[in-house]
């Protein structure tokens, strides 16, 4: 039995009220009309006066009735079944970064399960959603596994807070697909002859000094900015200057702009000042750090609004950090957590609230009828005449 | 099946619940055991099977060897009086205003005594009512419908009221009675006990059938009030307080010596007595009462007489 109001049995207080009844309503006698006093033989006056409880099963059937009144409010619930149902939903990420045998895996915790499901998507937001729909409607010691490659703006704590609260969060890793390099045209001319590094974007026949592999798209664009920026990192100078690149569509890019600050360096006016204004939108300071907020999404021209930066920063120190491309571990393990048992609200579980006021009532009929076959002689007798 | 106290004493016409309870008392009886006993002889007839055997005339068969079976002619009937009760203690239990309706010594002793009086009308004998309430009511026994509708309107007018004097009612009725009669006293007699023995003695004496119905109701024989009681005496208006608890025993005790004081007395006297308690049917209380008196001295030296 579980009591979701405890705060109800407060109310027991209220048993003091039938007993204080009992014991006043004896200090004053009623006047009863008789037939005769003539057989009646008067008792001393001290005995009344004493406190006493008189017709203690009336009073136990009072206080029983406040009781059951107190436990009905503080929402009593049987519970059906001590364990709780363990449910584990698998979203796996069949976008094309992830590997592909990815389904395969076996989860850790699912052979003891109660049911184990799996929802394969693409999009893994559309996947929370729709696994947060089921659990709402199956309560129960419930964990969600989500397997992806975590890269950037795929998931964020604000996804995961649609998942009931007491649902927990396992979060698997699996390798990025490895495929072969694509080639990025808009990079392609671009070369960095002052620091004796090259790096050469495009066609094969021209024996790049640096490989990225990656797929189209922004995340592509943020692994080459990196590869690029330590292709020219001076090793020998040592002296860090940090710029993050950050694409128009990149999901961290309100935020990031809400919580920057004028640059304030003279290398940041000079990286400013010696990119296209076309492709570079501001230069900000985030944390401290230089952040490139780019004009448009395009490789082409992010690539050329990087290909401007770098020589500028080479003038000075090197780029030593850019915006990664995948979610960090760190961060996924501050979203993981573990599984409690469901509320008792969403528990499988018996309302017993209304077997005590039916009680209660019951109780309440069976005064009524103790009142009227013990109601003394004043009332039986009363003369109203 | 029996009637409810409750609801005869609930009937507003009193004739109706007279008449009510005595036709259903009548169940199984074959005659009137208060029928007259002033007859007097008429004439032989032969004897036939089923003849009663008392009004055989034994000297005629020694004489002739011949059956014959005296017939009589009532020339006379009984006077009778009720004697109804209507001091303010008869007005016990009132009405407590919640579920059944409780039925008051007045009440029950009402529908008794116009039972008694419709039966004895109705047989053609003459009935007549002595009460007190307030006033005196003194209705003098005459035969006739008419009367006993008027005897009865009379009755039900009654309202219990002051203090018994159960004494000097039936002084009053033996009085009204200028030969020998019936005196039906219908009374919880919380009275002068001296007093109405001597004018109970004092009707038997005169050769009165005197009959006492002792009213008690059932909370007055239990004394169920619970706690401390302020008793109010609804004919003094005495008060006295005390713990209904601890003076319960005592209280009965002593109420069962008086009924067992009254009892005697009735004995001692040749009374007819019976307890009449407000929870037993009416028509239960008239049909015992009836039976009984069919095995009463009284009744049977009243049919020797008539036989003589």
């Amino acid at each position: 039995m579980i009591w979701t109001n405890p705060l109800a049995w407060l109310g027991l207080a209220a048993i003091a009220v039938p007993l204080l009844v009992h014991l006043l309503s004896r200090q004053t006698s009623r006047a009863v009309p008789f037939p005769t006093l003539r057989f009646l033989r008067a008792t001393p006056v001290v005995n009344l006066r004493r406190r006493r409880v008189s017709d203690i099963p009336l009073l136990l059937v009072r206080a029983a009735i406040v009781a059951l009144a107190v436990a009905a409010l503080a929402q009593p619930h049987l519970t059906i079944s001590s364990a709780p149902d363990a449910n584990h939903i698998a979203i796996i990420d069949t976008s094309a970064s992830v590997a592909r045998n990815s389904s395969r895996l076996i989860f850790p915790g699912s052979e003891t399960a109660t049911r184990m499901i799996t929802i394969e998507r693409k999009d893994l937001r559309g996947a929370l959603a729709e696994a947060a729909t089921w659990l709402r409607a199956h309560p129960g010691r419930n964990t969600v596994l989500v397997v992806s490659d975590f890269r950037r703006g795929t998931l964020d704590a604000a996804r995961f807070a649609t998942l009931p609260a007491e649902t927990g969060i396992s979060l698997l890793r699996v390798p990025t697909l490895t495929e072969p390099p694509a080639r990025i045209s808009g990079v392609s001319s671009w070369s960095i002859e002052g620091l004796r590094t090259r790096a050469t974007w495009g066609g094969a026949e021209d024996a790049p000094d640096i490989e990225v592999a990656a797929r189209a798209g922004d995340a592509a664009i943020a692994a080459a900015i990196k590869a690029a920026a330590l292709a020219t990192a001076p090793a020998a100078t040592g002296q860090l200057r940090p710029v993050t690149f950050v694409m128009p569509a990149s999901p961290q890019r309100a935020t990031l702009l809400a919580s920057s600050s004028p640059a304030n360096e003279p290398w940041m006016f000079a990286l400013f000042a010696a990119m296209d204004a076309r492709r570079v939108e501001s230069v900000r300071v985030v944390d401290g750090r230089a952040t490139v907020f780019l004009e448009s999404d395009d490789p082409a021209t992010a690539a050329a609004a990087i290909g401007e930066a770098i020589p500028a920063l080479a003038l000075g120190p090197p780029v030593q950090e850019l915006e990664p491309m995948m979610i960090p571990d760190e961060e996924l393990r501050r979203l993981e957590r573990a599984p409690q048992p469901p509320s008792v609200a969403e528990r499988p579980s018996v309302w017993m609230g209304r077997w005590f006021w039916i009680t209660a009532l019951l109780l309440l009929a069976v005064e009524g009828l103790m009142r009227r076959t013990r109601a003394p002689a004043s009332e039986a007798h009363a003369h109203a005449a | 099946m029996s009637l409810d106290p409750a609801v005869v004493a609930a009937i507003e016409d009193l004739e109706f619940a007279a008449r009510r309870i005595v036709e259903s008392a009548r169940t199984g009886l074959h005659r009137s055991p208060l029928h007259g006993f002033n007859a007097e002889f008429h004439q032989y007839r032969a004897y036939r099977p089923g003849d009663d055997l008392r009004h055989l005339d034994w000297k005629l068969l020694a004489r002739t060897d011949r059956l014959y079976t005296r017939q009589f002619r009532e020339t006379t009937s009984l006077d009778a009086v009720v004697v109804l009760d209507a001091s303010a203690s008869m007005d016990f239990p009132g009405p407590n205003g919640r579920g059944k309706p409780a039925v008051s010594k007045f009440r029950y002793a009402v529908a008794i005594g116009a039972a008694l009086a419709w039966l004895i009308s109705s047989q053609g004998d003459a009935v007549g009512l002595v009460s007190a309430a307030g006033s005196d009511v003194v209705v003098p026994p005459r035969r006739g419908r008419a009367h006993l509708r008027a005897l009865l309107a009379r009755m039900a007018k009654l309202t219990p009221s002051g203090s018994a004097g159960i004494a000097g009612l039936t002084r009053r009725a033996a009085d009204l009675l200028r030969k020998r009669g019936a005196l039906l006293v219908i009374s919880d007699f919380y009275d002068d006990e001296d007093a109405a023995r001597r004018e109970m003695a004092h009707a038997v004496r005169r050769g009165h059938d005197v009959t006492m119905l002792q009213t008690v109701a059932p909370q007055e024989i239990q004394l169920d009030a619970r706690g401390a009681v302020r008793f109010a005496d609804l004919e003094t208006g005495a008060e006295i307080t005390l713990d209904a608890d601890a003076a319960r025993l005592d209280y009965r005790a002593a109420l069962a010596a008086f009924l067992e004081r009254t009892r005697a007395l009735a004995g001692a006297h040749g009374i007819d007595y019976r307890l009449a308690q407000t929870s037993t049917p009416p028509d239960d209380l008239l049909r015992h009462y009836l039976l009984r008196r069919g095995s009463l001295p009284m009744a049977a030296a009243a049919s020797a007489k008539a036989g003589r």
